[in-house]
């Protein structure tokens, strides 16, 4: 128990180190939070963890097992998350750049 | 007085005209911002009588970027064209026009950079939903006065109204998609004067909320990571 809420807490700062570098989005750091929330809860049920097992076709259903893919799996999609945050970031820039441009055009008697 | 009314709109289309006709009259000499964050059919406002046109901007934005864009460009838009006060107000009708002035007092008066629309009828128990998202107002609100000693009861409202100080500010800053809460964590954390002005906000006029199950609980965790980073002083660069 105390591993898992240590192991939470040090993906929760690592999160917020992201955000707070504007690497990653916030609405992508509540996602990933979430998606970690709920493979925590998913380690307290060992029925599930079964089926996940199966699911993924392992002979030895196991927490280990399961934890690593799951592990690697949420590696790749911060990654590929602070790709996508990077993308909307520069997206939103210059679509706000572009808009104040063309408020400027049609206002130009205000501006 | 310079005033910007900044109304933000997602397939608002119906509520819209009568808002801004009304908005036109009551306030003449005010502009009023519509962004259309990407409406599909876009918006139309039939600008017909001669005095609206000239006071009435509408802008389309091709896909729909969320309230945190549509906010910075309005801050722009207001710090460029040299206004003295913002009101932000939806295009639903639940905001009541009438309390507009409440908002600008304080303003007018130079005793607040900021006064928030603190809804008093906010929090429902009416549907499982309903419950989920006074349960979400009312855990932010703790955490608000928590973190930052807020009085702010309501912190999710989108009827408020700032000056030039507390645009500035805000203006620099990357606004999330629902950035009610950002918002008001940057201006506690920047000592910028708040106050609120309590209002009875109206029954929608117009549509429904889009705000699903995931949105609400994916809200809840924004605003709650959000206040983390301040409590933490892991400020947004």
């Amino acid at each position: 128990m105390i591993f898992k809420i240590l192991f939470f807490m040090i993906f929760f700062w690592v999160l917020l180190r992201l955000v707070q570098q504007q690497l990653l989005g916030m609405d992508l750091a509540s996602f990933t939070i979430l998606l970690i929330l709920c493979v925590l809860a998913l380690s307290f049920s060992p029925y599930w963890v079964e089926r996940i097992a199966a699911f993924l076709e392992f002979g030895t259903p196991s927490m280990a097992i399961v934890a690593l893919v799951v592990a690697g799996l949420m590696t790749i999609s911060v990654i590929l998350s602070v790709m996508v945050s990077d993308l909307k970031r520069k997206h939103a820039n210059l679509t706000r750049q572009l808009a104040r441009l063309e408020l400027k055009v049609k206002t130009p008697n205000l501006i | 007085m310079k005033i910007l009314f900044f109304v933000p709109s997602f397939n608002d289309q119906a509520g819209l005209p009568e808002l801004v006709s009304e908005l036109v009259a009551s306030y003449p000499e005010a502009t009023i911002l519509v962004i259309d964050d990407g409406s599909e059919p876009a918006i139309f406002l039939p600008l017909h009588r001669t005095f609206e046109a000239p006071h009435v901007v509408l802008l389309r934005l091709a896909n729909n970027e969320g309230l945190g864009l549509a906010t910075s460009i309005a801050l722009d838009y207001f710090l460029d064209g040299g206004f003295e006060f913002l009101v932000r107000l939806d295009a639903d009708g639940q905001h009541p026009q009438h309390e507009i002035e409440g908002l600008l007092l304080a303003l007018r008066q130079e005793e607040a950079d900021v006064v928030w629309g603190e809804r008093l009828n906010n929090l429902k128990a009416g549907s499982p939903k309903a419950v989920m998202g006074s349960v979400t107002k009312t855990f932010t609100a703790w955490l608000g006065r928590a973190i930052f000693r807020s009085t702010v009861k309501d912190w999710f409202t989108g009827f408020f109204a700032l000056n030039k100080t507390a645009a500035s500010i805000v203006a620099g800053a990357y606004l999330e998609r629902y950035c009610e809460v950002q918002l008001l964590c940057i201006f506690h954390n920047t000592n910028v004067r708040i106050k609120t002005h309590q209002v009875q906000q109206l029954d929608r006029k117009f549509g429904k909320t889009r705000i699903r199950w995931l949105d609400g609980v994916m809200i809840m965790l924004r605003s709650t990571l959000m206040m983390f980073l301040y409590a933490l002083r892991m400020y947004p660069k």
